[in-house]
């Protein structure tokens, strides 16, 4: 049940109104059931592991309170019975496949990734680490913990939400609000528009491109790669404001997850603004343990790096997440690295590094870094990479730019104008102070009905075209 | 490259219309009737745009021109949350 689909918003509509309907006490059972439910629409079969990682963080984080004496044992079990789970359902067949080109032999098995599992996962591990830290309460009633787990709005892509942000608002009492309910479909409107009509229109054109790089020329990779910048952020963006927007309706607050990272001014500034609750966790709970910056220079470098490529491995089951992981890694620790060097030749150069300009240019270098990486990232394959970075390298004509992606006037109309409203409607309806009811811009009727007509007729559009509209960081 | 969206001399007077009805608020302020009859206007030009043969690619522009036309003309909000 994907959200782009019919069937999710009379699914939406029936649990928002069992949210409001059951008493607070026993609320919790119509909204862990619509959880489930809408987890079992995309694997049943593979219900039991989410209850199982549930299960076990939840005995551990009661164990690791009731006897403390022996909480890094609990907590151990916490981690790993949480971590085999995700090791193997999700990278068995990476490292099985890599050892058997090593040695020749096929060590595969026929796995089903489960949807969301990396998402709980680390939910699951926060919530283990942060009871064992002390710096939350156990949470003793497995009702509450197993919504936490698998809170529909959040649970296959995100945002990875803290325990002491969402339990506490699961056990409060929720009324109506049409402050809520009105900020809340707009921010659903807001991420339908750029899913479907950015992110999917935009996903015919960089299929072209990548899914079968031997007929492309160089000069529609680095287009491709820009478009696939477009796409990724209007997809996972798009979700996660349906997702904000959902469960806002129903009185909920999720975090942010993004914050316009095409303006970042450098790497370290664009991962301030993508993928907020990811690069958090990461913070939190693997670079701060790894020693942060508390242990010299080299070691922060090195557990910068670890961060990225554990990061990149993370977002897929394969050497070009990983090399992709990696490739920020070295962004971040040569940007690092070369910032005094850098701050000298701008000085003695005379130049303003704060003027208007080099805010421009910096945002430029930024985003165009970003775009190589993505190559990487959306490669299908490392043969697929190869060929890839070959052309970009090897064949790059301008002049046929635009043509070989099928783009038309019309197309390119669209899309324009699509990405266009995309930043308008990030710049008022989707950053943290318009979650304020008094903050957010007005959304006149009419800007919404045609906001509206046009998710509407993308859709159509798409329908009749075959598109899947599959989210991408579902697969993850 | 593909094109004459909006072929039909009778479509590219409507949509000239929608367009211009909705720069309109920009100067005389946004009132409820005008959204009304704009949106109705709206309602009846695309449906007169299937039935004319058009594409679902030609009326996304049109509703996409008027997305951006009626957007930017919305107050942004100030980072303390207020409006401008």
């Amino acid at each position: 049940m994907n959200f782009n689909s019919p069937e999710f918003l009379i699914f939406f509509l029936i649990a928002a109104i069992l949210n409001f309907v059951v008493p607070t006490k026993y609320r919790w059972i119509p909204l862990l059931a619509a959880s489930y439910y809408f987890y079992m629409s995309w694997s049943a079969k593979l219900v039991f592991l989410i209850l199982f990682t549930t299960a076990v963080s939840y005995a551990s984080g009661i164990l690791i309170e009731k006897r403390p004496e022996r909480k890094k044992l609990w907590l151990a079990l916490s981690l790993t019975a949480s971590l085999s789970v995700l090791i193997f359902f999700k990278y068995y067949n990476f490292f099985a496949g890599s050892v058997g080109a090593l040695i020749g032999a096929d060590l595969t098995l026929k796995l089903m990734l489960p949807v969301g599992i990396s998402f709980y996962t680390f939910q699951t591990l926060s919530y283990s680490i942060d009871v064992y830290r002390g710096n939350i309460p156990a949470e003793r009633h497995f009702g509450y913990y197993a919504l936490f787990v698998s809170f529909f709005p959040q649970l296959v892509a995100g945002p990875i939400e803290r325990p002491e942000n969402l339990i506490p608002q699961l056990k409060a009492k929720h009324r109506f609000n049409s402050d809520d309910l009105s900020a809340g479909a707009k921010r659903m409107l807001a991420g339908y528009f750029k899913k479907i009509v950015v992110a999917d229109i935009t996903a015919g054109y960089v299929d072209a491109v990548f899914n079968s790089p031997e007929s492309a020329s160089g000069s529609s990779v680095p287009l491709a790669s820009m478009l696939f910048a477009v796409q990724i952020y209007c997809d996972f963006s798009g979700y996660t404001d349906i997702a904000i927007g959902c469960a806002r309706i129903m009185g909920y607050r999720l975090m942010q997850n993004f914050d316009r990272p095409y303006s970042a001014l450098n790497i370290k500034d664009f991962w301030a603004r993508w993928h907020i609750s990811l690069t958090s966790w990461f913070r939190y709970y693997l670079y701060i343990p790894l020693g942060g910056n508390r242990r010299g220079r080299t070691r922060m470098i090195l557990n910068l790096f670890i961060v990225f490529l554990v990061s990149g491995l993370w977002h897929g089951a394969d050497w070009t997440f990983v090399i992709w992981g990696a490739l920020h890694g070295i962004y971040r620790v040569v940007g690092m690295l070369t910032y005094k060097k850098r701050e000298e030749i701008w000085k003695k150069l005379g130049v303003d590094t704060s003027s208007a300009l080099m805010r421009v240019f910096r945002r430029t270098v930024t985003f165009l870094l970003v775009c190589f990486a993505w190559i990487f990232f959306r490669a299908n394959s490392t043969h697929d990479l190869m060929i890839l970075l070959g052309k970009l390298f090897g064949s790059f004509n301008p002049a046929a730019f635009v043509g070989e992606l099928g783009l038309t006037l019309t197309g390119v109309l669209i899309l324009a104008l699509a990405y266009i409203i995309m930043t308008q409607l990030d710049r008022r309806y989707t950053l943290p102070e318009a979650e304020l009811p008094s903050g957010g811009a007005v959304m006149q009727s009419g800007t919404a009905l045609y906001l509206l007509y046009a998710v509407i007729f993308a859709w159509l559009l798409l329908k009749a075209s075959g598109g899947s509209g599959a989210f991408i960081y579902f697969q993850f | 490259m593909d094109i004459i969206f909006f072929e039909q001399p009778l479509i590219r007077i409507a949509a000239l219309i929608l367009i211009i009805l909705d720069l309109v608020p920009r100067f005389i302020g946004a009132h409820i009737w005008l959204t009304v009859v704009n949106c109705a206007l709206h309602a009846v030009l695309l449906s007169y745009m299937f039935l004319a043969g058009g594409t679902f690619e030609e009326a996304l522009l049109l509703v996409l021109v008027s997305s951006a036309l009626a957007l930017v003309q919305c107050p942004e909000p100030r980072k303390d949350g207020s409006k401008k």
